[in-house]
């Protein structure tokens, strides 16, 4: 709509800049509410695009001109598959590559890539190896010529203060050997990784022979012929471009939950927005209702709202996406480490901006600040001009828009059940919690006037006058402080929401936990032990005092054709273990187990493959596919991609797999802790064997659950800020709706002292009244991210545990926030005579 | 080109509101005003006086009867043609001054002949003659929260006149002034609200403005009772 066109509006442009300029704080709160919500998407699109560019940058580096990938799913390659390719494939371009996380005694809290090569082969693959600055000229060969050798890029190095020539010392893996840094590689900035030669790094985790994977350069013409090769004996060959799908398949979830906690704090800023604007369109009524009784069309004013609205859009996103890039970088490492725990390892950090990122964002923020202008300004438009100029006329209107809003919210909520009660994709789930959280947004007012009035109710039975006056003149205010009520109560929920989400999932894989881990001592086997080695490490552990069991286990990546979901092969005490964690009872599972070609599966497994009991599953043996039944389900955070589990002796009698990865140790009671020590002591001696304490394992995968859900928090946090600055606002509606009234009974008599009383005690019910209609919805709110959202994202099922504190928690935010925002305007509102209010309209 | 009649008609209007029960604020009234009348409409607070200028003035709806400008019944218009009608017809002083307070004097002089379309520049220079003229040229950079209640009225006064409209419509101008501003004002509106071929309609409790008018129709229980 052109400006010159439409006459007058500039002028009325003008007014509405005045407006705001003599409403700074108004005019702060709505931008601030919109770059909120704004930063928040825009900083986790970032923090997840700069991830992925982390994941690539590391592939870019290390893969050169490399074209495809060799790896064993869920395992390592045989070394020897390298010679073959060579010389049989006469592939001579094939780098063999084995990474795995180190961690430096100069660094504990950080764990850091290693990535090993063989010098020589990388350079024919032209990968970064090559650019180094070292005190030698050949560094990469120093690699090679001095075990222990390591090159660091400039970033880790400078992080740990070290230079070329300078030792360090490591605490994962278990000291075996010190590392000297023989060069600094000049990576992208932000990279972090070390790089040792093969022959180190073999010897450092215990693997020699073995390599995570190959990179290939493939001519087209080989490649279906070798892909068929490798697959017979259990490789999967792939492109580059096929893993880094596989990475967007692996991270899709994690990345719709970050999408979706966004888009829920843009909800919240939304409301916000929506509160905030329609406030200044309620507040500037009177205005607009003399504008139409002088001839002001309602185009005209729907048009002044409307660029208004774009105005405030415009600065807030602009903001909102320069406080989103800060809050990104720093969102960046939370990130990269969720994604190197739970999928791949990234060794690079480093932020980037993405432009699709802003420009969704920036999108998505501009539509809610529209539609969060549209009522407003369809209200504005619609004026009357006689009932513009009268306030009763208002209340009126809004006493009779009540029942409509009632039914709009019983037909949003009707239609978000029906949504999230058929729907099997995220994405409808999603649209199904939005419409439940407006159709709370649209009860919020009838449920806060309802309650007033029983406060009011109250008040006049125990005889408490003012408490009467202030719950009825908050009720009358509603009209106006409505939607800031409501903008609170979603704000509440939110915080609720994802605070009970986040403690009932943190207790269910604490619970998880004490089934899965279930064992006192951890030890990991070198996959490589000689059969002597082998005889003499199961004769120790058969010495050790205190022990009441063992349970072994080997894990492979399932052999059904796509190789993503993992198998494990247990064979679990009887007795001392609990494994595993399922609705089916324990000793019928591992009855069935032990009696047959039967497996149980996880939860994501059974629902990514439409698997239920009874059912049967194919699995690719070295004899030839055999088909396993099912016989439960068990419960498995571990992977979202699936897991299948069964008995260790089926597995080897059909895999013809003798190994054990992990042995775990039932300690007799009381005997954890000798258990562990007398474990360390037998098996010192075996190069590569890992002796771990299994309850600090079970702290540290809480410990990465922490940092999973920390982006999580600082959402929550966020939502909390959102909260507050939404009931400031709702308190300045109101302090405003009450000028008169306040000015009246100072004017009778009433002290300042009781002004600031009653202000107060009606801020404090505003807030509790909405952190109570909150609760519920809260409670809602977690109960869908966790029984549909989660379990739709990943197949999880998880407890529904609302923990006292949270609700606690939200209750104290919303009271705490209603006193101290209300505050200020109380003291300003006693600070001018009662004659300023009194002429206040 | 054939003048424009902007004569009034009111033709058995009654008014009631929602909740107001079954009680009629106009009842049943039959009204002409002709171009260039200056009309008093008297009753008691609360008898429908500004309601009837309400609808005189296109804010408002009568509940059954019409209310004609020339041959035009104002029911039959629709928003944007009610609200034209507002904007070139009429000029508007209410009881309390209702100016737009984020816009300062010479811009609050100047939304009239926006909304008709004028130029900016021509607009502004309209307003400042005006203000001049009114020997108010000094308060045309302020907002209205700086100035007084005559003051504030005297600006309402210009800015319902600055378009030249063919009717004005002031519902008690001088209510919130003492009897000397009142004066002032007075003569102020009748200055620039008295020109040839507009009307002149003011609600009013106030004997002197009386006895100026040439019409004076007093409104009883919801019935014009009186008209002199």
């Amino acid at each position: 709509m052109s400006i010159r066109r439409v006459s007058g509006l500039d002028l009325l442009l003008a007014g509405g800049w005045r407006f705001y300029r003599q409403h700074p704080g108004q005019l702060l709160l709505t931008i601030a509410g919109i770059a909120l919500g704004v930063a928040t998407v825009v900083a986790i699109d970032l923090a997840a695009h700069s991830a992925r560019q982390a994941f690539d940058a590391t592939t870019q580096l290390l893969r050169g001109q490399a074209t495809h990938y060799l790896e064993r799913p869920g395992g390592y390659i045989n070394e020897s598959v390298l010679g073959e390719l060579r010389r049989q494939w006469r592939l001579p371009a094939s780098v063999p590559v084995l990474e795995r996380s180190l961690r430096f005694a100069r660094q504990p809290g950080r764990s850091v890539t290693m990535l090993a090569t063989d010098p020589l082969a990388a350079t024919r693959l032209n990968t970064g190896l090559g650019n180094t600055e070292s005190t030698s000229a050949r560094p990469t060969l120093e690699l090679m010529a001095e075990p222990g050798s390591v090159l660091l890029t400039n970033a880790l190095a400078r992080e740990l203060d070290v230079g070329a020539g300078d030792q360090l010392a490591l605490i994962e893996p278990a000291d075996v050997m010190r590392l000297t840094v023989a060069g600094l590689l000049p990576a992208e900035e932000g990279a972090r990784f070390v790089v040792a030669d093969l022959a180190t790094a073999q010897r450092l985790f215990g693997r020699p022979g073995e390599l995570s994977r190959i990179d290939l350069q493939v001519p087209t013409a080989q490649e279906a012929r070798l892909a068929t090769a490798m697959a017979s004996r259990g490789l999967r060959l792939q492109t580059v471009a096929q893993r880094l799908g596989q990475f967007d398949g692996m991270t899709r979830s994690f990345r719709i939950n970050l999408q979706a906690l966004s888009l829920l704090a843009l909800l919240v800023g939304a409301f916000l927005v929506y509160s905030t604007v329609s406030f200044t369109v309620v507040r500037r009524r009177a205005t607009f209702g003399l504008l139409r009784a002088l001839g002001a069309s309602r185009p005209l004013i729907y048009a002044q709202v409307v660029l208004e609205a774009l105005c405030l859009a415009a600065v807030g996103c602009l903001l909102g996406v320069l406080f989103g890039g800060v809050l990104g970088a720093g969102l960046v490492d939370l990130v990269s480490r969720t994604i190197g725990d739970l999928y791949l390892r990234s060794a690079v950090d480093k932020f980037g901006w993405s432009a699709f990122a802003v420009f969704k964002a920036v999108g998505v923020a501009s539509a809610a600040c529209l539609l969060a202008a549209f009522l407003p300004a369809r209200e504005a438009s619609q004026t009357t001009p006689h009932s513009g100029m009268q306030r009763a006329s208002l209340e009126r209107r809004r006493l009779k828009q009540l029942p409509l809003q009632v039914g709009g919210a019983c037909a949003c909520g009707l239609g978000g059940a029906l949504v999230l009660a058929n729907t099997s994709a995220l994405e409808y789930a999603f649209a199904g919690i939005f419409l439940v959280l407006v159709a709370a947004a649209l009860l919020t007012p009838a449920l806060l006037i309802v309650m007033t009035q029983a406060v009011a109710a109250v008040g006049d039975r125990a005889d408490g006058f003012w408490l009467a006056y202030a719950a009825r003149s908050l009720a009358a205010s509603l009209s106006r402080t409505g939607p800031s009520a409501a903008a609170l109560m979603i704000a509440v929920a939110a915080f609720t929401g994802i605070g009970v989400m986040i403690g009932s999932f943190r207790a269910s894989v604490d619970d998880w936990l004490n089934y899965s881990v279930d064992a006192d001592v951890l030890i990991r086997v070198p996959t490589a032990l000689n059969p002597s080695e082998s005889e003499e490490f199961w004769a120790r552990l058969t010495t050790l005092e205190g022990l009441a069991g063992a349970t072994l286990s080997r894990r492979t990546a399932l052999p059904d054709g796509d190789g993503l979901a993992g198998l494990l092969a247990i064979q679990s005490h009887p007795q001392a273990g609990r494994w595993p964690k399922s609705e089916t009872p324990r000793d019928q599972i591992l009855a069935q187990l032990s009696s047959g070609d039967t497996i149980i599966v996880s939860e994501p497994l059974a629902q990514k493959r439409g698997l239920a009991v009874g059912d049967q599953l194919n699995l690719l043996t070295p004899g030839g596919t055999v088909a396993f039944t099912v016989a439960a389900q068990f419960i498995d955070y571990t992977s979202e991609l699936g897991l299948a589990a069964m008995d260790l002796s089926v597995y080897r009698r059909h895999f013809a797999d003798q190994r054990i990865d992990t042995v775990s140790l039932h300690a007799e009671r009381g005997q954890s802790e000798a258990l562990l020590a007398d474990a360390r002591t037998a098996l010192a001696d075996f190069a590569g064997v890992q002796v771990a304490d299994a309850g600090l394992l079970r702290g540290f995968v809480l410990q990465i659950f922490d940092r999973t859900f920390t982006i999580t928090e600082v959402l929550r946090t966020i939502a909390g800020l959102v909260a507050v600055m939404a009931i400031f606002n709702a308190l300045q509606a109101q302090r405003l709706e009450t000028r008169r009234e306040t000015g009246l009974l100072r004017a009778g008599g009433l002290t300042a002292r009781s002004v600031t009383a009653i202000s107060l005690l009606q801020t404090g019910l505003l807030g509790l009244g909405a952190g109570l209609v909150a609760l519920p919805v809260g409670l809602t709110l977690a109960w869908l991210l966790i029984f549909v959202v989660n379990r739709l994202a990943f197949g999880w099922s998880m407890m529904f545990l609302p923990q006292p504190g949270v609700l606690l928690q939200s209750l104290v935010l919303a009271t705490a926030a209603g006193i101290a925002a209300g505050w200020w305007p109380a003291r300003a509102q006693v600070s001018q005579p009662p004659a300023v209010d009194l002429r206040a309209a | 080109m054939p003048r424009q009649d902007t004569s009034l008609q009111l033709r058995s209007v009654t008014k009631r509101y929602d909740g107001t029960g079954n009680r009629d604020i106009l009842r049943e009234v039959n009204l002409t005003i002709a171009a260039g009348d200056y009309l008093a409409v008297v009753g008691r607070s609360g008898s429908g006086k500004s309601t009837l200028l309400n609808l005189l003035g296109g804010l408002d709806r009568p509940t059954t009867g019409s209310v004609c400008f020339g041959n035009r019944d104002l029911a039959t218009l629709d928003d944007p043609e009610l609200s034209a009608y507002r904007r070139s017809q009429l000029g508007f002083v209410f009881q309390r001054a209702n100016l737009v307070p984020t816009l300062s004097v010479l811009e609050n002089l100047q939304v009239p002949l926006r909304l008709n379309g004028v130029p900016a520049r021509q607009a502004r220079s309209r307003s400042r003659a005006l203000l001049a003229q009114a020997e108010l040229g000094e308060l045309e950079g302020r907002l209205p929260e700086e100035l007084s209640g005559g003051e504030q009225q005297r600006v309402a006064i210009l800015r319902a006149v600055v378009h030249a409209p063919s009717i004005v419509i002031a519902d008690e101008p001088t209510g919130n002034l003492d009897l000397d501003t009142a004066t002032r004002t007075l003569d102020l509106l009748e200055h620039f609200g008295r020109q040839p071929g507009r009307s002149l309609i003011m609600a009013t409790h106030s004997r002197e403005v009386i006895g100026r008018t040439q019409r004076v129709i007093e409104i009883r229980a919801g019935r014009v009772t009186h008209a002199q």
